[in-house]
């Protein structure tokens, strides 16, 4: 009794700390990490992600089911991408990190774009202060490149 | 640099095991501080080269400077103003940003502006502007105005009598930037042997044409015969705007005198455009903001 149903395959994404995320194929296959995994049969039941965490996951997998969602619109889709990378800096790295080792373009694209929009009209103090980054300049050196691009520096925040 | 650039690939292929996700710019991979630089427009590139040395090693680096002309190319256009007020030619520049026109206007610190007082804008192609000395007719400059790195290329042969006009360009399948040049000359024997000699009474026009190239990689002009058609320098503007600009919906003309005009086709209305600053121009030149550099290798 073979009744024709369309059984959606689903496959378990195990997390860096030990969580289990059960989700339908196609939505998973988005990222081509995965979509390798897969097709070269090295996943058996369970996929395991060491450099993603939970945290990170449920995000990425909220971003992959609305764009596996072929009848929303390409005006809808923007609207829900801007929306989705408002979130603090710290947190578009994780999710930047994640995309990267997933290989998830679009979203990598979003992430990185969102963190040039948000460097944009900020001094070099703050991009030092916001990604951790010691000056590893004397103040001679770089007094010398400020001087060389001088006007580059007409309006910019100090803040 | 070629070898970096390698390098870089062959990282990104094998795909080693990363650390675990922390708070900074310098946990991510070079790679990806590339990708969000390479993002940002030209002034704020310039200004992350204080940051670190890292970062200002980053700005000579091959893959970031490509992948940001690939997507200036796309996004962020600025214009490039050149004035010949009060004394000596001066260039300015305005980034366009999204939604307003009131961007500053910055002079450009040229580092030739001693040495070559006057000068016409030929062209602007990846970045990179062609200038030709016009106070001394033959020496012309490959400049990025904003990496500030200028490179003079060699004389070619100068006639006693002659209208030049020049072309820039890049040739992306031999990968090459050459510069064109066509000559409208008559020959000193010509002149001899004819009645009028005397320059009163010399017919208007040249006689002869020649077409010279040079590629930026060879570095030598070559000449490839003459040319069929009478150019009239006046008439090409190759460099500047005339509705090859699209901002805000909007379409930039040049007036003659160099003054922007918009051109909104949805209303149907002419604007004048001016900045903030703007200088008396005499030329606008699209433009983008690049850290290429002017070898070809």
């Amino acid at each position: 009794m073979a009744t024709t149903t369309t059984e959606t395959k689903m496959l378990t994404l195990c997390t860096s700390d030990k969580q289990q995320f059960q989700i339908e194929e196609t939505i998973a296959l988005q990222a081509v990490t995965i979509r390798n995994m897969v097709e070269d049969e090295c996943a058996s039941n369970v996929i395991p992600l060491p450099n993603v965490n939970s945290k990170i996951m449920i995000q990425i997998i909220e971003y992959l089911k609305k764009h596996v969602d072929s009848s929303v619109s390409k005006e809808d889709m923007e609207k829900f991408d801007s929306a989705f990378v408002e979130k603090k800096l710290s947190e578009i790295f994780d999710i930047i990190l994640a995309a990267n080792y997933l290989n998830i373009k679009n979203l990598l694209d979003i992430c990185c774009q969102r963190v040039a929009d948000v460097m944009k009209n900020k001094s070099p103090e703050w991009v030092r202060r916001t990604f951790n980054i010691v000056n590893d300049f004397t103040a001679e050196e770089e007094a010398k490149i400020r001087k060389e691009h001088e006007w580059a520096f007409e309006g910019v925040d100090e803040d | 640099m070629d070898l970096a650039d390698e390098k870089q690939i062959k990282k990104r292929k094998c795909k080693t095991k990363e650390d675990q996700p922390t708070k900074g710019l310098e946990t991510l991979r070079q790679e990806i501080s590339i990708d969000i630089l390479s993002r940002l427009p030209i002034t704020y590139l310039l200004q992350s080269k204080v940051v670190c040395r890292a970062w200002n090693m980053l700005s000579h680096d091959l893959h970031l400077v490509n992948l940001h002309l690939a997507r200036a190319i796309r996004n962020n256009s600025c214009l490039i103003f050149h004035s010949d007020y009060p004394i000596r030619n001066q260039l300015y520049f305005v980034e366009l940003s999204d939604l307003d026109d009131t961007e500053n206007v910055r002079k450009i610190q040229a580092p030739f502006s001693a040495s070559m007082p006057e000068f016409d804008v030929v062209g602007s192609c990846n970045g990179l502007l062609c200038l030709f000395d016009s106070l001394f007719c033959d020496a012309i400059h490959i400049y990025n105005p904003f990496t500030r790195d200028l490179k003079e290329l060699p004389k070619s042969f100068h006639f006693k009598e002659q209208e030049v006009i020049f072309g820039f360009g890049f040739h992306p399948a031999t990968n090459e930037y050459k510069v064109i040049k066509i000559v409208y000359y008559n020959n000193a024997y010509d002149e001899y042997n004819r009645p009028w000699h005397y320059p009163k009474f010399r017919p208007r026009g040249f006689r002869f044409s020649d077409v010279q190239i040079l590629s930026l990689c060879s570095n030598t002009w070559r000449s490839i015969g003459k040319v069929p058609y009478k150019l009239d320098r006046r008439w090409l503007s190759e460099a500047s705007v005339n509705g090859r600009l699209h901002w805000n919906g909007r379409i930039l003309l040049e007036h003659r005198g160099g003054n922007l005009v918009s051109y909104d086709p949805e209303s149907g209305t002419f604007e004048d455009l001016m900045f903030q600053g703007m200088p008396n121009v005499v030329q606008t030149v699209v433009h983008v903001g690049s850290l290429n550099i002017p070898t070809d290798t």
